[in-house]
């Protein structure tokens, strides 16, 4: 704790005193009826005690110099060093450069700056460094008082929601939204699946002249290995994309419920799953810092094979049940018929 | 229930005081044989004689200073001031004498008056006759100040006021001396300081005072079309304030807007404000707005005067503004 020392009121009509001499140097021990200095009324001169124990961490007048009644003279702090967070300097070393800053500081806090000639209103630079935070200077986060409370109760970074690309003025329901979102990067879970027999399927499809494609085929296996283990009831909600030429892009519902020639591809975010075909591409892998959870990468690094890639959130979906989805899947993809049938 | 005008409620709340207390009196400009220019003390020089309804000479400054000695000496004076524009001519009386005699005396007299005036503007009344100029003496402590909104409140807090051993301000809306509200036969009382929540909502607060609350529950009308959900107080007295109720619903809501028909700079819409900011910070999603007269002379041109007022779709406007983030740009 900080406690202040203010030039104390001594007689009924004295406006100002003059500190004779401190009695305690800096980071002197003092007792509540040690005096602390001395101080010169026009009137007279009186000891002053020090009105509460601690220890003398800061003395702002020098002795010698007259101060108004009220104004701050000296801080006695509980311990040493718990004030400021600046190192205090060690007692047998001499105060003045400190002392002197503070005298500054509180001087220019009290003397209007003169305007400057071209009328600007200006900050002055003498009193800057004190009252500034040097963080300040960096640009402020404009957010409503609500929504810096709740960041500050959730321990969420402001800056971080402006670097997902939230707008400013950031709102309590930015926040709100910000402490629901997964704080930590996604999970991922990888399998590599023998891809002929999905192979043979998709040429019989590209062949049939059906117009039907793989695309289409990735949703329903991945709808229904969902369903299999169980981890979404009703309606399940598959988003599709395909990285290739064609650039397929789709949401589709229940797709392992309808037979393929009957599936159309239609419907909005958000999704019960998010699938990023790379077959059609060169690329084998792909981690997104934004899309949706679950996601299911689908790659075709080497000939005959498929490498499957689900990422996910721990919080919302186990490991176990990551894995027991993979296992589904990879079962569809390797046995296509079965599936299908 | 019942249903009756305002200007019968504030009749009703005379005549039974005055029934109750032989020390009330009442004195102002037309009071007795005119019965008000607004016809509400009519019937009441009949029942209760001319010693007791009081017709003065067009004099604000002597008979208010009248009713004051009036009050400090034994009587319970309702002292009828025709226009609140009026008020400045009584400001030392309300003000220097009324408000202070209690605590200069300490405690020795009291002064047990009741200042009933009125406020609002769109009557077409000009400048000098459309002022709503209570946030002047709220400002002064020692003076309560209630501004009733339907004749509900105005009976129940005039009642109040006149059993009040302070002097208490009662500002009447001129446009609402006929509007018809429901008042039950039995006596009551409401008491002073303590907030009406009008409609209870989750997005926003709006709270307004006298005939502002009308224009506070349209608001919440259109802004409800949208699903935005407007809570609305009316503080029914400005002093004493019932800030808590004020502050619960600003940190339920997160979002305030105060409407108020005294001109907008320095009056009563940035008291209240300024509580909401102090107290509920850390709670609000927005600025708290104030909507309130604009500050120039009443025009007496109808189509001007109607600009200046707060309505309904400003006030809506401004909830969904807030709503949406967009205040950031209001500076």
């Amino acid at each position: 704790m900080r406690h202040e020392v203010t030039m104390p009121q001594l007689g009924m009509a004295q406006d100002s005193g003059k500190v004779v001499a401190w009695m305690k140097s800096i980071g002197d021990s003092v007792d509540a009826d040690d005096t602390l200095m001395e101080v010169e009324t026009d009137k007279a001169t009186m000891e002053v005690p020090a009105g509460r124990s601690g220890v003398l961490a800061e003395i702002l007048a020098d002795a010698g110099s007259e101060v108004p009644v009220g104004d701050l003279i000296a801080v006695i702090s509980d311990e040493i060093g718990a004030e400021s967070g600046a190192p205090k300097p060690a007692p047998d070393k001499p105060a003045p450069p400190k002392t002197a800053k503070f005298e500054e500081a509180i001087r220019a806090s009290k003397e209007p700056e003169p305007a400057p000639e071209n009328g600007l209103a200006v900050e002055s630079p003498r009193v800057a460094p004190i009252i500034r935070k040097g963080g300040a200077a960096l640009g402020r986060v404009l957010a409503s008082p609500k929504a810096k409370r709740l960041a500050a109760e959730a321990g969420i970074d402001l800056r971080s929601l402006l670097r997902r690309g939230v707008s400013e003025p950031l709102l309590a329901a930015d926040v709100e939204s910000a402490a629901v979102a997964p704080a930590s990067a996604p999970s991922a879970l990888g399998a590599v699946a023998a891809s002929d027999a999905f192979d043979e399927l998709t040429e019989f499809l590209r062949d049939s002249g059906s117009g039907l494609s793989a695309d289409l085929a990735w949703a329903s296996f991945v709808s229904g290995a969902l369903r299999a283990t169980g981890l979404r009831k009703g309606e399940i909600a598959v988003s599709y994309r395909s990285v290739s030429a064609a650039g397929e892009e789709f949401v589709c519902r229940d797709a392992d419920l309808a037979k393929l020639a009957t599936l159309s591809p239609e419907g909005d975010e958000p999704a019960d799953i998010y699938i990023t075909n790379l077959t059609e591409s060169r690329f084998s892998s792909f981690l997104s810092g934004q899309g949706g959870l679950p996601h299911l990468v689908v790659a075709s690094p080497n000939q005959g094979f498929f490498s499957l890639s689900v990422q996910f959130s721990e919080q919302d979906l186990p490991l176990s049940s990551a894995s027991a989805f993979l296992e589904e899947l990879m079962k569809r993809v390797e046995h296509p018929v079965r599936h299908l049938l | 229930m019942r249903e009756i005008t305002l200007s019968q409620a504030v009749n009703e709340a005379i005549s039974e005081e005055m029934r109750r207390d032989p020390t009330i009196v009442v004195m102002g400009e037309d009071v007795a044989e005119a019965g008000t220019p607004f016809k509400i003390l009519s019937g009441l020089v009949e029942e209760f004689g001319s010693d007791r309804v009081v017709d003065t000479p067009i004099s604000e400054p002597g008979f208010t200073g009248i009713a004051v000695g009036a009050a400090m000496t034994g009587l319970r004076p309702i002292v009828d001031l025709m226009f609140g524009d009026f008020l400045f001519l009584i400001m030392d009386q309300l003000c220097n004498q009324a408000a202070k005699t209690h605590y200069m005396s300490g405690g020795k007299l009291k002064v047990p008056m009741v200042v009933r005036t009125n406020m609002g503007a769109t009557r077409r009344s000009a400048a000098q006759h459309s002022q709503s100029l209570h946030a002047l003496v709220a400002h002064i402590p020692g003076l309560k100040v209630a501004m009733p909104a339907t004749a509900y409140e105005a009976k129940g807090l005039l009642k109040t006021a006149i059993r009040d051993e302070n002097p208490v301000v009662i500002f009447e809306d001129k446009l609402s001396y006929q509007e018809k509200a429901q008042v039950p036969e039995e006596e009551y009382l409401l008491p002073l300081g303590v907030a009406s929540v009008r409609r209870e909502g989750r997005d926003v607060t709006l709270v307004g005072t006298s005939s502002m609350i009308h224009v506070a529950l349209d608001a919440a009308k259109l802004l409800e079309a949208e699903g935005i959900s407007a809570e609305v107080i009316d503080p029914r007295t400005i002093v004493p304030l019932d800030e808590e109720t004020i502050l619960a619903s600003a940190r339920k809501t997160s979002r305030a807007i105060v409407i108020d028909e005294g001109h907008r700079n320095y009056g009563v819409t940035a008291e209240i404000a300024a509580r909401i900011a102090e107290k509920a910070f850390y709670w609000l999603d927005a600025p708290v707005q104030r909507f309130g007269a604009m500050d120039v002379p009443v025009p007496f041109s109808p189509a001007l005067e109607d600009l200046t007022v707060p309505t309904p779709e400003a006030v809506a406007e401004g909830a969904r503004r807030a709503m949406r983030g967009e205040l950031i740009h209001a500076a």
